[in-house]
């Protein structure tokens, strides 16, 4: 699986090889949030079966009962929660279901009775590892509310990884939900548990260790793909991959693009963006029209299959990362490290958490503003592709290098 | 061959501006082209020419489609956002088994969001060669007055470049009666000619060609065919903001969009020429776009699934349908709200998924039973039905009496929460008695969250009756159904009565 270059998938997860594995021991991923069969979220569970797991002789992937059947058994995880977050992220249809929890009561009753039923059902015991890939707000509360059965069950290690996303999705109860969900962590840790905490970014690991004053390691998304050629074509493709979002830039699209184009008449730079989910879309109209009037601009809908964002990677010259500096003030980019690893450079606005790891990889460059970020698409338009290859191609071998070492000293 | 009936507007006769996608269906059709004239009678003839026909396409008469669809046809729908641009929901509802293309974004999602089936197309026509684009060291401008009373008229495009240009040529024929006649300003630093008509197409090309300005003639466009014919002429382009010609012109990059209600004065020289050739660019790229999307439009329109044939008066819902849609807006809607019926069966939407379109209903927030009850059982898992407050309590069910309460009807539900958690199987059982003049049982059979959990007899007399379930199927809070087999009145009370309860009680097995 070389890719000839020095780059190699199977290294990272070589590098994970220790003598940590037992012969009994088992990992257990805690996913309640794994419920869409597209995004993020199943991806990350097969990304942490095959990455964290290599430590473990046994894994069980457990996510939510909602999951549809088909994507489950496709991927192996097992149905084990109720839907706790449906007001923040509402399954399709789901408006009318009365069965769908919807009070923060509700919630943590289910959560709680959710967390008691995995631990009987898989004989939860000591040499077993309950991991949150991405912990959430009812989780922590669980695993606080269920001190002590998770005593009774030999006290397995808890593997918590906090992303900045739904360990505060609290259901509005709490002003300041992150505020409890470290105190119920801190609880956890109080209660003696063995519990090991990781973040997503290294800016949110020294808040988290600040905050709680025990030691936090960095885990970064785990992404496993090849590094693939850039595109061979007379135009320079810019790509705004994942579900455009209002957070992720989608209204500064029209002024950058429009200032590209302006510096970039003969249209050799050409733009490929998702759009706005329907319930914002449809607010948004005129502001899609004038995105879709741009010239060299084409617009994909707001959902694409894996397969194909796949390809938008494989079609595209540079990553845009116009995200909101304050709501990823903590947050890490799967976007950003997924398209390190498929070796194609980023521009980030500056203030996001995920910057700091696109400064230290040397993943692409940083923007002051949006006039800054056209002026660098032009700039890195003008590159030698071989030159930007070799660039991106060290950036993804340290990348994997830190990823496997920041992961060991998570786990272990 | 597949036989195909493309059915159009009469006027486009004349146009012939639909040729270009006809043209594309003839390399995998055999197409019949049928015209319709709005300002005569409904021609039924049209059912007989789309009785031998695989698929029925509707270019622009998009309200024809439920005709087709119930006909048994597959039918494409192909509407224009200046004629079809506000329709209600109902109009798209209507020819919800339709497929539809679009050449315009924002129809394109306006149906797609109603649950349309739709294709977006971009035309562009051929561009002239580069060497052929024109200078821009004078401006001069085409302006055709065509709908002078949506006020795009020389009196603003006058206000708008009047002052900028070396010339205009405003040809002067309007599509509708009216005295609309120019006046230039006596200080007009540009040379104005008219033209009121041509001998040919060839003149009037000629006299188009030699400007290398073009204002767009009307506020909205279906397609856009002569703003996108003057940018693949490299003719620098103005248009009201408006689909489709803000879906081709981005503002000051490949042309200009103006704002017909509040013009002024727009300083064009010094960009004419940049502006002009990006838009001839913009051309040049979406025409290989548009060429390449042939073989997927060939596709879309092969994959239409024949409408639902409903056995009704074809020929007379035709009659009504046209003649209520030619008659006004309000009349149409009117129409098509009292055909639901026909409707639920030409959607795949239910009756009352119809009814929240037609209602606009709004969305429900909170669903009441789950977030407003304080259910919780009391101690040992007991559900007292002889509380007097309703607790528990949901439809079918009378007052609480001193000892027990009666189920009101052959159905009564109850709603109960828990805060012991429950593992394994739960034991639950419930006192009650039957009506006595009901006979020597009723069939009482119990759902818990969906599930049948119980089917027994219930006696007259009070009993204990007894059932178990798996643990499983108990959630934060549990929706009890109680279905009886029969129910009657008693000569002092008129309530339905069939079986009364005192309690029912969970606990662990």
């Amino acid at each position: 699986m070389s890719d000839g270059n020095g780059g190699h998938a199977g290294e990272a997860t070589s590098l994970m090889e220790s003598n940590y594995k037992n012969a009994s021991t088992r990992l257990l991923i805690c996913d309640p949030v794994c419920v869409f069969p597209y995004g993020h979220n199943v991806a990350a569970m097969e990304n942490f079966r095959n990455f964290v797991g290599k430590y473990y002789n046994d894994v069980v992937c457990l996510g939510c009962n909602r999951l549809p059947g088909a994507t489950a058994v496709r991927y192996g995880i097992e149905p084990a929660f109720e839907y706790y977050y449906n007001d923040a992220m509402p399954l399709p249809d789901s408006g009318a279901d009365s069965t769908i929890l919807r009070t923060h009561e509700q919630k943590v009753a289910a959560a709680k009775l959710d967390l008691t039923r995995l631990l009987e059902r898989l004989k939860v015991n000591s040499a077993d590892t309950l991991c949150y890939p991405s912990a959430d707000f009812y989780s922590l509360l669980a695993l606080v509310e269920g001190i002590d059965e998770l005593r009774t069950a030999g006290s397995p290690k808890i593997l918590i990884r906090l992303i900045g996303v739904m360990e505060t999705a609290s259901s509005a109860k709490y002003a300041k939900p992150l505020s409890v969900a470290l105190a119920l962590v801190n609880r956890l840790c109080e209660a003696g548990l063995p519990v090991r905490l990781a973040a997503e970014t290294p800016r949110y690991a020294e808040y988290l260790a600040t905050q709680l004053d025990r030691h936090v390691a960095v885990a970064a998304n785990i992404e496993l793909r090849e590094q693939v050629p850039l595109p061979q074509s007379e135009h320079f493709t810019v790509i705004c991959p994942g579900s455009a979002r209002f957070d992720k830039g989608f209204l500064h699209l029209v002024d950058l693009f429009s200032e590209v184009r302006r510096r970039d008449p003969e249209m050799r730079i050409r733009f490929r963006t998702q759009v706005l989910p329907d319930k914002d879309l449809k607010h948004q109209i005129d502001y899609l029209v004038r995105l879709y009037a741009i010239p060299g601009v084409t617009v994909l809908p707001s959902q694409l299959p894996a397969e194909e964002l796949v390809t938008m990677y494989e079609h595209a010259d540079l990553v845009l990362l116009p995200y909101a500096h304050d709501v990823y003030e903590f947050r890490g980019s799967a976007v950003l490290i997924e398209a390190m690893l498929s070796g194609r450079h980023c521009l980030a606005l500056d203030g996001p958490a995920f910057v700091d790891q696109m400064r230290y990889f040397g993943a692409g460059a940083v923007c002051s503003s949006i006039e800054d970020m056209a002026l660098k698409v032009i700039a890195y338009s003008k590159e030698s592709s071989a030159r930007r290859y070799a660039r991106a191609r060290q950036s993804r071998n340290r990348f994997i290098r830190d990823l496997a070492a920041s992961y060991r000293d998570w786990v272990i | 061959m597949k036989n195909a009936l493309f059915i159009d507007h009469e006027f486009h006769k004349k146009t012939r501006s639909a040729d270009f996608f006809v043209d594309i269906l003839r390399t995998k059709f055999s197409v019949e082209t049928y015209y319709l004239a709005p300002e005569l009678q409904p021609n039924e003839a049209v059912l007989d020419a789309a009785a031998g026909a695989d698929v029925v396409i509707l270019w622009q008469m998009d309200f024809l489609a439920p005709v087709f669809l119930s006909m048994g046809k597959s039918v494409i729908v192909i509407p224009m956002f200046d004629g079809s641009g506000g329709m209600p929901d109902i109009h798209w509802l209507f020819a919800h088994k339709a497929r539809f293309f679009n050449f315009c974004l924002a129809l394109n999602e306006r149906i797609r969001m109603t649950g349309g089936k739709t294709m977006l197309l971009r035309y562009f026509p051929e561009a002239v060669e580069e060497a052929k684009l024109p200078r821009f060291d004078k401006l001069h401008a085409f302006f055709w007055q065509r709908r002078p009373d949506h006020g795009v008229d020389f009196k603003l495009v006058d206000t708008l470049v009047g002052d900028e240009l070396d010339s205009l040529h405003v040809h002067d024929v309007a599509d509708i009666p009216g005295n609309y006649s120019p006046k230039p300003r006596a200080d007009a630093t540009y040379k104005y000619s008219q033209s009121t008509w041509f001998k040919d197409k060839a003149d009037y090309a000629r006299c188009l060609g030699r400007a290398n300005v073009f204002i767009a003639p009307r506020v909205a466009e279906g397609i856009g065919m002569a703003l996108l014919e003057a940018m693949a002429q490299g003719k620098l382009v103005l248009a009201h903001d408006a689909p489709t010609n803000n879906e081709y012109v981005s503002n000051w990059l490949n042309g200009i969009l103006f704002n017909k209600n509040h013009p002024g004065p727009i300083a064009i020289r010094e960009q004419a020429e940049r502006i002009a050739k990006l838009g001839w660019l913009t051309v040049m790229e979406g025409r290989k776009q548009w060429l390449a999307s042939h073989s997927a439009i060939l596709e879309w329109v092969e994959g239409a699934q024949p409408g639902p044939l409903i056995a009704m008066d074809h020929a007379a819902f035709f009659r009504e349908l046209w003649q209520s849609y030619y008659a006004s807006l309000e009349e149409y809607v009117s129409f098509l709200t009292r055909k639901l019926s026909l409707l639920s069966q030409l959607s795949t939407m239910s009756f009352d998924k119809l009814l929240d379109v037609i209602g606009e209903a709004q969305p429900q927030t909170l669903a009441v039973q789950s977030t407003t009850r304080d259910c919780a059982l009391a101690a040992g898992g007991l559900l007292d039905l002889t509380r007097e407050d309703d607790r528990f309590v949901g439809s079918g069910w009378s007052s609480a009496e001193a000892e027990w309460r009666w189920a009101v009807g052959r159905r009564a539900e109850l709603y109960f929460s828990s805060d012991d958690i429950f593992r394994g199987r739960v034991k639950a059982n419930f006192t009650a008695s039957s009506l006595p003049n009901l006979g020597r049982s009723v069939q009482c059979t119990i759902l818990l969250n969906g599930q049948v959990v119980h089917e027994g007899k219930v006696r007259p007399g009070w009993s204990d009756y007894r059932f178990a379930f798996d643990a499983e199927l108990m959630r934060n809070e549990n929706h009890l159904v109680l279905c009886f087999d029969k129910a009657t009145t008693l000569p002092n009370d008129s309530r339905m009565l069939s079986v009364c309860f005192k309690r029912f009680e969970f606990r662990a097995e």
